[in-house]
């Protein structure tokens, strides 16, 4: 897929687990392994800003856009 | 805990019609194998005959009715033309036909059974259920197609190798159009039971 989330790297940044970001934002740890892991199919604004509300961060710093035709290519 | 056993029961007469129809299907070939050897192992006469539609068929001798002499005719029916001595070539193209519609049947059967092998052990909306009720679908079309074009090709060759003087034969390709509708519509059910499991899976990896 096209969209590669950078949750990871946000919560390295803020020096927090998924565990903690977890029970801060009220959402299952399975259903932010599956966004963390990029097998998530869609997201709902409500979690998008549960999540942004709680990282201090922005959805485009979530989310990046990786266009796979222009780079195979290259 | 009813509708399992329904469906065990069920599962269990797949099963007899599915070694039934292997049954068959092995007499066809093992048929086929001692006549390629020894043609004269069937004797046409024993034969239910073939199968024809006549539009018309002149009858030679005139019915008698209040002692009055009357021409008379039988017109577009079905029937099946007996011939004695016939060249046995015909016979395998007869057994083409019988053995495809066998296979398309024995294939049905097989998707069916794994179909109710997954519902009895609870796996209901899988992509795999969807597949196999999608080639039920494709096999249903064919079942109503290729045997019948087998027929087909089978009464032309037939028809033009024998001439008959009072008799009209009608070589007509019988599509079975309602079974080819239930295939469609099968298919159709397939196609939407996949989107349906699709949707639950978008459903389940929406956070």
């Amino acid at each position: 897929m096209p969209i590669i989330t950078n949750l990871d790297v946000v919560l390295a940044k803020r020096k927090m687990s998924l565990t903690e970001l977890s029970e801060r934002v009220g959402i299952t740890i399975a259903n932010l392994s599956i966004l963390k892991s990029g097998k998530a199919r869609a997201i709902r604004f409500s979690t998008l800003e549960l999540i942004c509300n709680e990282l201090e961060c922005q959805p485009g710093d979530l989310f990046e856009f990786v266009n796979e035709e222009a780079n195979a290519e290259v | 805990m009813g509708n399992y056993k329904i469906l065990k029961i069920t599962r269990s007469i797949l099963n007899v019609y599915w070694y039934l129809q292997l049954l068959l299907i092995a007499t066809i070939v093992i048929i086929g194998f001692l006549l390629f050897f020894n043609v004269d192992f069937i004797n046409l006469n024993y034969l239910n005959g073939f199968r024809i539609h006549f539009s018309r068929i002149n009858f030679t001798e005139p019915l008698l009715y209040n002692g009055t002499e009357y021409k008379f005719s039988l017109t577009n029916g079905d029937g099946r033309l007996h011939i004695d001595d016939l060249n046995q070539k015909f016979v395998y193209l007869r057994m083409l036909a019988a053995f495809v519609h066998s296979a398309i049947y024995l294939m049905i059967i097989y998707f069916l059974r794994k179909i109710f092998k997954n519902l009895t052990e609870n796996e209901y909306f899988i992509p795999a259920n969807g597949m196999y009720i999608k080639k039920i679908a494709l096999s249903i079309i064919l079942l109503s197609l290729i045997p019948e074009l087998i027929h087909y090709l089978t009464d032309r060759w037939i028809l033009q190798s024998i001439q008959f003087s009072n008799v009209m034969i009608k070589n007509e390709f019988n599509v079975d159009f309602q079974t080819i509708l239930l295939g469609l519509l099968v298919f159709v059910i397939s196609i939407i039971f996949l989107r349906g499991i699709e949707l639950r899976e978008d459903q389940k990896l929406t956070i």
